[in-house]
């Protein structure tokens, strides 16, 4: 079958009533957003930040999936985070079409878990490889542990680090050039490791784009199964992947639509030391949705001085709008900088009373800044470098996930601590398998115990019906520890490691002691527990005088991107060059002539100052900024307050 | 796509071992004795793939390898040639190994444990996908495309075809895409015949509801009501609905379907349209190939597997129907496998579609598996007739290449107390030709998967006695070579043509050209059968007596039959050598006075009656070379070759 199939699906006015009603009835689609919906063409659609492009994207998805005819083709929504289908679940989650949308022969996810699933993991498995663990950092520093002391030296007197250990551009392809017997090594320690099953996630790339490139009637088999695809936040998809999409799903539109769905303004992809400037998106004939939802044109008119498609964004008018909100610059003394915070929360409790705040709270008030891993001390002419440079309590890592436990006992407290919290004992249970697999792992000297799925069944797999009951019984004895287990309850829970390790026939050795051994809780652990409020990368503004308080989230620029804020603060930070001060000429409202524009720089600021419903804030040293810049600021719509 | 694999462990009569079936694209045709695993095969294919039918097959105790329910039940299938519709619905599940066509192709993985601990106890199944059963399960949607059409041996096909809640004929129809055209509800002015089943089910249900007589009712009901029964001020009035009325459009249409007969015209039957056993086990397979013709409008691929279709069908029919679904596996997106014990099907079908299946083992017939070459295909399809056919359900198989073996043999094999019939033995008569072409049936490109069926070749040397010129052809031949014509210029050869390495040669030559695997060449230890019958049965008094007595009673009228018989024996004492007087013997053969056949007739019978029970007597006293190939084909390869 091939695309003249998707003539048979036709939107409908009535279509539409019948999401706006799925929807809560709130929403009301103008006809810019209905044309969109109905557009069944391979077109892209150039939506500016606030214009709902989500949520036109996801009501056109869950009409779709209403009215889809094909039980064994589907249709395929990639996108760079998981924010779409974290969206879909939460908006159309618990109905029968939210369920419909999130499974076969839809596809909903990842560019990566689209190839992973649909192209790499076949091949890997059809060729004898197996899967343990895809994931990037873990898995380099796994072969940079294999490399020999003299070997990482060696490389580090190049400047090379774990990032070193992992294909480039294509398999069998590192980033060192000398031919040699350190090359060959890297070389071997890669398959080596591929072959015990890991790998990262540029590799499942590289293999997915070879599995393309040799068998190349996958490509039709992808469209037959794919015959419309949608690309959220197409504006983030870099040159490699718009090369496997278009070898995937071809370019000519004969067997499969494209639909992408992003703005140029904010192509800043995942991390900021990647780039790409393909032109893939968007594509010739986009529809433009020019009219932001989010804030007014205030706020729409500042965020244009720094937006670089031609069009520019209108805003609307919001219960913000009309009540003298001023979005503000501080211009601050270096010396000075660790008065930011306050003066922005001093500002925030100015602007909106405590029932906003509250009202807000998901949203929330966040200060950003392009640069935010602390890397090394700040020298003195990067100040301000980064957000550490304006709160010294700022931890990069934090604003991540959890990181792993490092012995077994930090996995059974994991396990309860998650037990306390959500009252799942089956959570506490996964914790539990998770550490046990190590321990287990670690006895054998192999991965007897595979890394993937359910851990509980990867135990299970290995036993005899009558030993599966005998290990639930021992499991339960452990998952009915709920307290932070004292030095005498570990004695009791190594007593039953032991016979664990028997039934798995894995004997006991240095590591596996070392894992094993009792350990004090941890500070972080005690802090969750005696429920303060103290997420990490929140601070605190307290007004001395009445008591009130500001939240704020502390955050990278790209930790950010896609979301809704009430109030965003836009700190000056230090990425080659200090980033607000080099595109201060577009801020001022008047651009360099030229046609090479910091692009970068741009889209980051861009994106950062199109979050804030109501206010957004700007910080930069003073310096900077010369009394001529300070007018031009006034006069682009800026309030100017001294530090 | 079609299923080119199958591999099953313990299942039934499969054990842990590597049992791999291959099937091909198009018919495949399962012949093989009982037992020998034929069920077996369609049985774990359904499991593995279901039904179209919906029937739910359990996994019993006694499906596990000798019962043992501690034994996992795995079969493997994989799917090949999948078009681009077939690959992108099982694109997770795909597996990349065929380096060489680079056509991603589908393995299921299908494992069954019995969970003894449960009461009472159960089966479970599990399914997973890639070459080693490491992929992700496949979804109900996408299993959907693997679903068989199955059709077991004794259903009762005349109860498919008949009206009924949930009848087959009903769930058929439902498939058939013109179904749903039409209008679903009736209203004024709307034409009758552009209805559609629904809109039928609604036009009859109007009718009834604005029915007169049945109004006047509900009138007289409203009325008696109010009148009778209800206090004044009551009010209150009745109305009669149609049940159903509100239904789906699906349960309409069902209802209606289910009203339906498969029944054949009256006129055109004898039976006044009822029909028997037979013709509606044909119709029930028309109405599921109907199935397969709206699988083919969408290009899906689809599977058929028939258990002896040849039940309660006369041979004329069973032809035209395996002829059809050959074809119709032919051409188009169609896998068909067929259980069959009908030589007659057999003998129809290509026979590179025939797949034998002996104790568990399947040996495909088609051109990659068998030693035969590219004409031996043409030339056995040609002359493979349901009688030779039996061939492919024997144990072992004798073939011989003239009536006097065809006839003779079987009674000797009796009379040497090992039967033919008793050990499943099948005689194969080829007529003189091709005999070398059946043998290589048997015999397997891969020789470490020989087929377990003894063949025996038996074949004359076609090499005279030097004395048989003279004697067998004309008398200005003598002994002397120099009497013959030029080697070219005739047509026979005597020993004198022959060095003895040379004669070792062409013996050599002969077994050359047939042996091999369970394959085994006999050739008569002298010159033709009758000539060996008489070379060893002359020199016997009593052997001698049956031998003459047969070609006499074949060669003249009664009256002259004891004057020719003393004739006979003069000429016979005359000549001293034993090859001189099997040849004189024998002269009666080349002279044409006696036919071969009805000799061997005439002697199986006075054997019968000289011979019974004496199976050590008749041993010495028939040729050497007939006795060993019938031992070799009955009692096996160690007794014959004890005594070889």
């Amino acid at each position: 079958m091939g695309i003249e199939r998707l003539t048979n699906i036709e939107i409908t006015d009535e279509d539409i009533l019948w999401i706006e009603e799925i929807m809560g009835g709130k929403i009301h689609f103008d006809s810019d957003r209905i044309e969109i919906i109905k557009s069944m063409d391979s077109v892209d659609v150039q939506a500016f930040p606030g214009s709902g492009k989500t949520t036109i994207l996801v009501a056109k998805l869950a009409i779709l999936a209403r009215k889809w005819p094909y039980q064994n083709a589907g249709i395929c929504v990639l996108s760079h985070t998981n924010v779409a289908r974290e969206e879909i679940e939460d908006r159309l989650g618990n109905t029968e079409i939210g369920r419909k949308l999130l499974s076969y022969p839809h596809f909903i996810g990842t560019v990566h878990s689209f190839f992973d699933t649909y192209v790499t993991l076949p091949w890997l498995k059809s060729n004898g490889y197996n899967i343990n663990i895809i994931d990037s950092e873990y898995v380099q520093s796994l072969r940079w542990n294999r490399l020999s002391y003299n070997t990482r030296s060696y490389l580090k007197r190049y400047f090379k680090k774990e990032t070193i250990c992992e294909y480039k551009n294509t398999i069998g392809t590192i980033d060192w050039n000398k031919n040699g017997t350190t090359k060959e090594y890297l070389l071997s320690v890669i398959e080596q490791t591929q072959k015990e099953g890991y790998y990262t996630f540029g590799e499942m790339l590289l293999y997915a784009k070879k599995v393309l490139d040799d068998w190349n009637e996958i490509s039709n088999a992808v469209q037959s199964r794919f015959p419309v695809l949608f690309i959220d936040e197409a504006q983030d998809t870099d040159t490699f992947q718009w090369e496997l999409l278009n070898r995937a799903f071809g370019t000519d539109d004969v067997k499969s639509i494209r639909q992408g769905f992003g703005d140029s303004n904010q192509a800043i992809y995942g991390n900021i030391y990647l780039d790409d400037v393909s032109g893939n998106f968007p594509r010739q004939g986009a529809l433009v949705l020019n009219e932001s939802r989010r804030f007014d044109s205030s706020i729409a008119s500042l965020a244009n001085t720094v937006a670089l498609s031609k069009s520019q964004m209108n805003g609307t008018d919001n219960v913000f709008t009309q009540r003298g909100i001023k979005n503000t610059i501080f211009l601050f003394k270096k010396e000075n900088a660790h008065q930011v915070i306050d003066r922005f929360g001093q500002l925030i409790l100015e602007f909106f009373t405590d029932e906003e705040l509250l009202m807000y709270e998901n949203e929330g008030v966040h200060v950003v800044g392009m640069v935010h891993d602390k890397q090394k001390e700040t020298e003195e002419k990067h100040f301000p470098k980064g957000i550490y440079d304006y709160w010294g309590a700022y931890e990069a890592k934090k604003s991540n996930k959890r990181s792993v436990p490092k012995d077994l006992i930090a996995y059974f407290r994991s396990g309860i601590d998650e037990f306390r919290r959500f009252g799942e004992k089956s959570v506490q249970i996964e914790w539990i398998c998770k550490g046990l697999r190590q321990v287990v792992n670690k006895g054998k000297g192999f991965n007897f115990i595979p890394a993937i799925g359910n851990p509980l069944n990867s135990f299970m797999k290995p036993l005899q019906d009558n030993q599966k009951s005998y290990f639930k019984m021992m499991l339960m004895e452990l998952a009915d520890y709920q307290s932070f287990i004292s030095c005498d309850e570990w004695k009791e829970i190594n007593g039953i490691i032991v016979k664990i390790m028997d039934l798995f026939g894995a004997t006991s050795n240095e590591k596996v002691k070392n894992f094993c051994k009792w350990s004090k809780v941890q500070e972080t652990l005690i802090e969750s527990n005696e429920n303060i409020k103290a997420t990490p990368n929140h601070y605190i503004y307290v007004d001395e005088k009445t008591n009130r308080i500001v939240d704020m989230e502390f955050g990278s620029i790209h930790s950010v991107k896609g979301r809704t804020h009430l109030a965003t603060l836009v700190l000056e930070t230090y990425m080659n060059s200090h980033n607000m001060k080099s595109i201060l000429r577009y801020l001022c409202g008047k651009p360099p002539k030229t046609n090479k524009h910091p692009e970068k720089k741009l889209k980051c600021q861009y994106v950062a100052m199109t979050r804030a419903r109501a206010l957004v804030c700007l910080a930069i040293p003073i310096d900077f900024v010369n009394e001529t810049a300070q007018k031009q600021l006034q006069q682009a719509g800026w309030n100017i307050q001294m530090i | 796509m079609y299923l080119s694999l199958l591999q099953i462990k313990n299942f039934r009569c499969f054990d842990d071992k590597e049992h791999i079936i291959t099937f091909k694209n198009g018919l495949n045709v399962l012949v093989g004795e009982n037992d020998s695993g034929k069920s077996a095969i369609m049985d774990a294919i359904k499991l593995v793939l279901g039904t179209t039918d919906m029937n739910w097959y359990r996994v019993e105790q006694e499906d596990f390898y000798k019962e043992d329910t501690s034994l996992e039940i795995e079969i493997i299938c994989k799917f090949e040639d999948m078009n681009d519709d077939e690959r992108g619905a099982f694109l997770e599940c795909l597996s990349y190994v065929d380096e060489e066509k680079k056509q991603p192709c589908l393995y299921l993985h299908w494992k069954c444990k019995y969970l003894s601990s449960f009461k009472p106890p159960r089966s479970a199944a599990y399914l997973s996908t890639g070459i080693n059963g490491s992929g992700p399960t496949p979804t109900i949607e996408a299993r959907e495309l693997l679903r068989i059409t199955y059709l077991h041996a004794l259903r009762d096909a005349y109860s498919e075809m008949q009206s009924g809640k949930r009848s087959r004929l009903s769930q058929i129809m439902q498939h058939v895409s013109a179904i749903d055209y039409g209008d679903d509800e009736y209203g004024d002015g709307k034409d009758l015949r552009n209805l559609s089943i629904a809109g039928i089910a609604d036009l009859s249900n109007t009718l009834l509801a604005n029915h007169s007589a049945l109004e006047e009712i509900n009138r007289e009901m409203t009325l008696i009501l109010q009148q009778k029964m209800l206090l004044k001020k009551e009010n209150m009035e009745t109305r009669l609905e149609v049940a159903g009325a509100n239904a789906s459009k699906l349960k309409k249409r069902m209802a209606l379907l289910e009203k339906l007969d498969l029944a054949v015209d009256k006129d055109d039957s004898d039976m006044n349209g009822r029909v028997g056993l037979g013709t509606s086990n044909i119709m029930s397979m028309a109405c599921e190939l109907l199935l397969h013709k709206e699988a083919a409008k969408e290009d899906r691929s689809c599977f058929l597997l028939v258990e002896e279709p040849e039940a309660h069908i006369h041979a004329q029919r069973q032809l035209k129907l395996i002829q059809s679904l050959e074809e119709e596996a032919e051409n188009g997106n169609r896998q068909t496998i067929i259980t069959t014990h009908s030589p007659l099907l057999a003998s129809v079908v290509k026979l590179e579609n025939i797949v034998i299946i002996k104790s568990g083992e399947a040996y495909s017939l088609s051109k990659q598996h068998t030693k035969l070459e590219d004409d031996d295909y043409l030339y056995l399809e040609k002359y493979l007739d349901a009688t030779k056919a039996n061939l492919f359900f024997a144990r072992s198989v004798i073939v011989v290449e003239g009536p006097g073996e065809a006839l003779l043999l079987p009674t000797l094999s009796r009379l040497l107390g090992c039967g033919f019939t008793d050990y499943g033995t099948s005689l194969v008569d080829v007529r003189s030709t091709g005999l070398r072409r059946y043998a290589r049936i048997f015999q397997r490109k891969d020789e470490n998967k020989q087929l377990d069926i003894r063949v025996a070749c038996v074949t004359d040397r076609d090499i005279m006695p030097n004395c048989a010129p003279n004697i067998c052809i004309d008398e200005k031949y003598t002994e002397d070579v120099s009497t013959w014509p030029s080697k070219d210029k005739r047509a026979w050869r005597a020993e004198a043509d022959f060095s003895y390495d040379e004669a070792i040669e062409y013996l050599n030559d002969m077994k050359a050209k047939a042996d091999g695997q369970k394959v085994k060449t006999f050739v008569a230890n002298h010159w033709t059968l009758e000539y060996d019958l008489a070379y060893a049965g002359l020199q016997n008094e009593e052997m001698r007596e049956v031998l003459i007595d047969a070609v006499i009673k074949v060669s003249c009228v009664e009256k002259n039959r004891e004057a020719k018989k003393s004739e006979l024996k003069a000429k016979l004492d005359k000549y001293d050598s034993i090859e001189e007087k099997a040849s004189c013997f024998y002269s009666y053969f080349t002279s044409k006075k006696a036919s071969k056949a009805d000799f061997a007739q005439k002697l199986a019978v006075s054997l019968e009656k000289k011979y019974a029970d004496r199976d050590a007597d008749l041993q010495k006293v028939i040729p050497e070379y007939i006795v060993n190939a019938i031992f070799y084909v009955t009692k096996g390869e160690s007794d014959w070759e004890l005594k070889g």
